[in-house]
């Protein structure tokens, strides 16, 4: 493994991330967070990280499209 | 089954249903609330009470109906994912009894988006080797303990001066373009920092904030535009099933 490797975050997942924060933040079902430290620095905004992967598989899986631009999926529904 | 509110808009230049399907696969609706409107869905209670991989995919989802309502050209107030009633009936009422905050919000927010620059370290460098945990059997393990707890809180300080510098640079660009700010939650060195603007002036923020000079260690990520969460009160969307709900009711 490159040194490192585990916390390059590229910018896409930066942006998803701080998107979820915002919206998730004061959420009624948030029960705690997890603070990541890396390199001695508190990243509170990667609190999501680990679910990041996570949520664009699940995205995927359901069908819906992902890109680059967090503009994740447009659900309308067919026909109606 | 619950009223899950996603958000609340004028339903001046409304134009019909939105066809939509967000959380938990369930349809957008619309509650009419004389010269607001919310959309709302029915869903299971379970499904908005996720947690891991299933809560950010539905964060998403809700974050993809309050964009569409921007899409559209409208200013939703958006609520925090998990905002949600008993049923219409008490969604319309708790809603309409704040309808005079909503007004406000509207008349302040209408035409604006919010803009999120992250404040990002160049490079996040491993740590330094006297900041690792020491061998709990080395015989100076308590002092390594201590100095290293004192060269993280050293490096924290510096951090925050630096992004402080970062900042106040920052704000500095966009003065004249935007017309209100809020800081990301945490006291970190990583920041987000979100923009209030018009609509109109997304591209005139880009432009403005530029980059940042080698030298500042820290470069920037320009997110949105997205609706104005950091610019509407949670508060106006608790819904009763919180137990930090100021109303207590539900």
């Amino acid at each position: 493994m490159k040194p490192n490797e585990d916390i390059s975050l590229d910018d896409e997942q930066l942006v998803l991330g701080d998107l979820l924060n915002t919206v998730l933040d004061k959420g009624v079902v948030i029960s705690g967070q997890v603070t990541i430290s890396i390199a001695d620095i508190d990243l509170v905004m990667l609190d999501l990280r680990l679910l990041l992967s996570s949520v664009q598989t699940a995205l995927e899986r359901q069908g819906f499209r992902t890109d680059g631009d967090v503009s994740l999926l447009r659900a309308e529904l067919s026909g109606s | 089954m619950v009223t899950y509110l996603y958000c609340v808009l004028s339903s001046a230049g409304a134009e019909g249903t939105p066809t939509l399907v967000g959380v938990a696969g369930a349809p957008v609706r619309i509650l009419a609330l004389g010269e607001l409107e919310a959309w709302v869905a029915t869903v299971h209670e379970a499904s908005i009470s996720a947690s891991g991989p299933t809560l950010g995919a539905q964060a998403a989802l809700h974050n993809e109906v309050v964009a569409a309502a921007m899409s559209a050209g409208r200013t939703p107030l958006p609520a925090r994912f998990g905002s949600h009633f008993a049923d219409d009936r008490s969604c319309i009422a708790t809603l309409r009894g704040r309808a005079p905050q909503f007004r406000d919000a509207l008349t302040r927010l209408a035409g604006s988006v919010e803009m999120s620059v992250l404040i990002v370290p160049k490079a996040w460098g491993p740590p330094a080797e006297s900041s690792l945990m020491p061998d709990r059997d080395a015989a100076d393990a308590g002092r390594r303990y201590l100095e290293m707890v004192r060269q993280r809180a050293r490096r924290a300080e510096a951090n925050q001066v630096a992004v402080d510098a970062v900042m106040s640079e920052l704000r500095d660009k966009v003065r004249g373009v935007t017309h209100g700010e809020s800081r990301g939650r945490g006291t970190t060195a990583v920041l987000s920092i979100a923009h209030l603007l018009r609509r109109e002036d997304v591209a005139r923020y880009r432009e403005a904030l530029g980059t940042l000079p080698e030298s500042s260690g820290f470069r920037l990520i320009v997110a949105g535009p997205r609706a104005p969460y950091s610019f509407v009160g949670s508060e106006m969307f608790m819904t009763g099933h919180d137990s930090s709900s100021p109303d207590g009711n539900g």
